[in-house]
């Protein structure tokens, strides 16, 4: 998928690169869990992989709940510190989730935009806009 | 000869997936099936680059294929047969069924594949 202007205002060629094709197969939310075979949503009927017990809500707060069910915790910075994976989660401004981004070792990004490919960026800001809204929590974990 | 096992990656690489099928009109499109691909593609372009379901199927196209009914169901499963894509929630609306095993909930490809099973099972999709 080309991705315009129109969709991520921020997004050049010098600050982004693509890493995979378009795949409807997993979202941001498995990408940033380094998982590329599930489709992780809280969508009602119970339709789509989503941990027992937590609400099936599009609120931020459910999804830093799933990702507290998978090790992480609050920080307060995106900086890359050594024996932790990061996670920066993306919300709208009625509080709704919108998108997670994973840090990589290089202190760069990755996500994985919908159904549409993964890419890794330069920084966070630049997947902010109409799509995504804007980074709202960050999230880490020590890696084993 | 070994019996020929069914199963997700079968069904999706050639030649299998090249005997499903709806037993659709292979040459002109009906105007059904021509307002169904354009929907299928607004609808593409309408989601854009979200990671929610919910939001997928809250797009006008989507709701529009819903509302199609019934007889868009063969469309949708050769639709899905080509891609595995997001009809769960158009499939579950308009026939009121899932036939999704629960260890399979996220699994995109298993998922259409239960579906396109559930198809075959119900005679809207043919094996040529």
């Amino acid at each position: 998928m080309y991705l315009s202007p129109n969709d991520f205002p921020l997004l050049n060629a010098s600050n982004h690169h693509d890493q995979s094709p378009e795949d409807d197969t997993y979202n941001c939310i498995a990408w940033a869990l380094n998982d590329n075979s599930t489709w992780w949503d809280p969508a009602p009927g119970d339709t789509y992989a989503w941990p027992d017990g937590l609400p099936r809500e599009l609120t931020l707060e459910v999804y830093v709940s799933l990702f507290q069910r998978f090790g992480f915790a609050r920080c307060d910075n995106v900086d890359l510190e050594t024996g932790f994976q990061k996670v920066a989660l993306y919300a709208y401004d009625d509080g709704d989730f919108a998108h997670v981004a994973r840090q990589l070792n290089t202190g760069r990004w990755t996500s994985k935009l919908g159904t549409w490919q993964d890419i890794e960026h330069a920084t966070l800001d630049v997947l902010g806009g109409p799509y995504y809204g804007r980074v709202a929590c960050i999230l880490r974990k020590p890696i084993p | 000869m070994p019996p020929f096992e069914l199963n997700p990656s079968s069904l999706f690489s050639p030649p299998i997936v090249l005997l499903l099928g709806t037993g659709l009109s292979g040459g002109m499109e009906t105007e059904k099936e021509q307002r169904f691909h354009a929907l299928v593609e607004k609808w593409r372009e309408e989601r854009g680059p979200t990671s929610s379901a919910t939001r997928m199927a809250m797009t006008p196209s989507y709701q529009q294929i819903i509302g199609m009914g019934q007889d868009v169901v063969p469309l949708i499963l050769e639709e899905m047969r080509r891609r595995p894509d997001h009809w769960f929630w158009a499939l579950q609306a308009i026939t009121g069924e899932d036939p999704v095993r629960p260890e399979n909930r996220g699994k995109v490809r298993e998922m259409a594949f239960a579906w396109l099973l559930w198809g075959l099972r119900r005679q809207r999709v043919t094996v040529r």
